[in-house]
């Protein structure tokens, strides 16, 4: 990693994980203080960006865009809810030892599956393991059957719809449309307690470092430039020895495992866990975020996630009825005029002015991995495959 | 049967291609350290014929032999890649947002090229040594740091051909190198293919007969699919089927055969 992103990386660590929560602890009138009610909302936002790292490794370096992850952000999410809703025990609206929502629905004994989330170790587990073992699964189908491109977009799409209609299903004991909601603790700790929250939040800043770190890691090997390399002529990679589908399948599963963590540390920070989180629209939100932001160079994710979620908690608190056109806009915006991200745009623009001023030197872009050798414009539409000269229709 | 001495051998191949026999019983062999070249009007089935042996295209019958006894027909494009036979694809196809020196790294021949053996690590000298050996051969050793994508049309052919040359292949699958060239870089790139064929097999598909008479040795036809007559150049440019398939067909490649 080069020096400059090495104190980047120290020095965001450091304000995140430390200085942020020091300022919670301030009393609350002083200037510098951060209520809890942002360190919260911070919580999220930085599980968000957690999620999106892992998009962007698949979307922004491998080009593999997939409108499905919030199913793999559900699957983590519920993991740790079932868990939570276990921890309630007979302290629920119906003192049984059964969660409220199946006391509800007549369920008289807890589902064989729920069980071993009574376990916490085996919870931690499952967040990671239960959206990579499905990732796998649905990867390796998708990636051996050559389906890449605008078509993997829509088959990953089908899937958030189809997941979205299973997790709304009473049946499924999943607590149907209302999700999962009333936690009281974590692994014992309060959830309504400041401290609890607190130490919450530290552990996504924590994750969020340490998922930084093994998607940087992951970039700066050789893999990583077969990541590269398949967005720019999968069949050049194909040609040269390697199998594209087997380094998607590990960039895939990765994301997912990744998208799992950021669920599993959204849901006790905000409380509850619904089928709307799974959907199709969410599952948008999140490429949107990496759009924005700038792909395929890791802190622009991490910054489309947090930049993109505050706007919208700023907006819809508000001016509710503007947040759905802002994201269309940005949507757009990030299709049209900026396709490496905002960031992106706007140094351009910057050196754009510095230019006019003269006597000054030219100011120094740092150029995204994409832009160079691409037209702008509908050819480089987000996650529209590459035209890949050599390849030719089977 | 495959002779002793047979880098790649087909024997009775034909692919199908919704009704259309893109190959229709073809048989071809090439001898080891042979540069050949393959020639044939639109549609004669040049491209397939890469395809076939590169892997891509799976034959509706026939075998496929690579060396003494590899049969290639069950093997995937990359597996056959890796038992040694590289391809040149027509347009250039590089890695544009890669360096060059990265995109002749990716293409190195290694014991494995799978995503755990990528993971550990990279830049051992000897590795190095080869990279820039390999750059050097293609005039593109001072372009080392560049990206790929800022190349010249005909750097990026050579850029190709030198990530191919890094696999270290047998049997090296040439298609049209020089089209859109130069004329100096036509006859650089004939040089290098030349140099190449000293201690490898050579199969290239080309369409400009001036470039045909500079390299080939020995020129395979190719006609609806099969192989229509085969020798050295100056024969199979007198040979009459040869004058009629280019005739029927395309006025200026009969003038470009005379």
């Amino acid at each position: 990693m080069p020096t400059r992103e090495r104190i980047g990386v120290a020095v965001a660590a450091v304000l995140l994980a430390v200085v942020l929560p020091l300022l919670n602890l301030l009393p609350a009138g002083s200037p510098l203080a951060v209520s809890n009610f942002t360190l919260n909302l911070f919580g999220k936002f930085l599980a968000y960006a957690i999620l999106a790292l892992g998009l962007d490794l698949l979307w922004g370096y491998a080009g593999v865009l997939s409108l499905g992850h919030g199913v793999f952000f559900g699957l983590g999410a519920y993991a740790m809810g079932m868990h939570l809703m276990l921890e309630i025990g007979a302290k629920g609206v119906y003192q049984s030892a059964l969660p409220d929502f199946m006391v509800w629905n007549r369920v008289t004994e807890l589902p064989l599956f729920w069980r071993p989330f009574h376990s916490g170790a085996f919870t931690l587990l499952a967040i990671v393991l239960v959206p990579a073992l499905f990732g796998l699964a649905f990867g390796h189908l998708a990636f051996r059957s050559r389906i890449r491109g605008v078509y993997f977009a829509i088959i990953t799409q089908a899937l958030a719809l189809s997941a979205w209609l299973v997790f709304n299903r009473n049946e499924m004991n999943l607590g149907g449309t209302n999700g999962l909601a009333d936690f009281k603790t974590i692994f014992g700790f309060p959830l309504h307690q400041a401290s609890t929250q607190r130490g919450l939040y530290v552990a996504t800043a924590l994750a969020l470092v340490a998922a930084y770190l093994l998607c940087r890691w992951i970039t700066l090997t050789r893999a990583g430039k077969v990541l590269v390399a398949i967005r720019d002529s999968e069949t050049r990679v194909l040609f040269s020895g390697y199998s594209p589908a087997a380094y998607k399948l590990f960039v895939f599963v990765v994301s997912a495992a990744l998208a799992g963590v950021a669920g599993a540390l959204y849901a006790p920070q905000v409380g509850i866990v619904t089928p709307a989180k799974i959907g199709v629209l969410p599952s948008i939100e999140m490429v949107v975020w990496v759009a924005a932001g700038g792909r395929g160079t890791l802190y622009g994710a991490v910054l489309g996630a947090v930049g993109v979620n505050w706007i919208q908690s700023w907006l819809t608190t508000s001016y509710p009825d503007l947040w759905l056109l802002f994201l269309g806009a940005l949507f757009m915006g990030a299709v049209l005029f900026f396709p490496d991200g905002v960031l992106s745009a706007l140094g351009r623009l910057g050196a754009r002015l510095l230019r006019l001023v003269p006597g000054q030197k030219r100011a120094r872009l740092d150029a995204p991995l994409r832009s160079r050798a691409e037209p702008h414009g509908v050819a480089s539409l987000p996650g529209h495959p590459r035209p890949d000269p050599s390849s030719r229709l089977r | 049967m495959t002779t002793a001495t047979s880098i790649i051998y087909l024997e009775d191949v034909t692919v199908n291609y919704d009704g259309f026999k893109a190959l229709h019983h073809l048989n071809f062999f090439m001898d080891r350290r042979e540069l050949r070249v393959v020639i044939g009007p639109n549609g004669a089935g040049k491209t397939t014929l890469l395809d076939v042996v590169s892997g891509r295209v799976k034959p509706e019958s026939g075998r496929v032999i690579f060396g003494h006894h590899t049969d290639l027909l069950h093997l995937r494009e990359n597996e056959i890649a890796q038992l040694g036979i590289g391809r040149k694809f027509q347009t250039p196809s590089v890695f544009v947002n890669l360096t060059v020196w990265d995109n002749v790294e990716l293409s190195l021949r290694r014991a494995s090229k799978g995503v755990l053996a990528a993971l550990r690590q990279r830049g051992l000298a000897d590795e190095r040594a080869r990279i820039a050996e390999t750059l050097e051969a293609v005039a593109l050793a001072d372009k080392a740091g560049a990206p790929a994508g800022a190349l010249s049309h005909g750097e990026k052919q050579w850029l190709e051909i030198g990530m191919v040359i890094a696999q270290d292949p047998e049997l090296l699958l040439v298609d049209e190198p020089v089209a859109g060239m130069t004329d100096e870089e036509t006859a650089r790139t004939g040089a290098l293919l030349e140099r190449i064929a000293a201690d490898r097999s050579v199969l290239v598909i080309e369409h400009d007969m001036e470039f045909v008479r500079q390299i080939a040795r020995k020129v395979t036809v190719l006609h609806q699919g099969a192989v229509l007559c085969e020798g050295p150049v100056e024969q199979v440019q007198r040979d009459p089927r040869v004058l009629e398939v280019y005739l029927g067909r395309r006025r200026e490649a009969a003038d470009a055969v005379h």
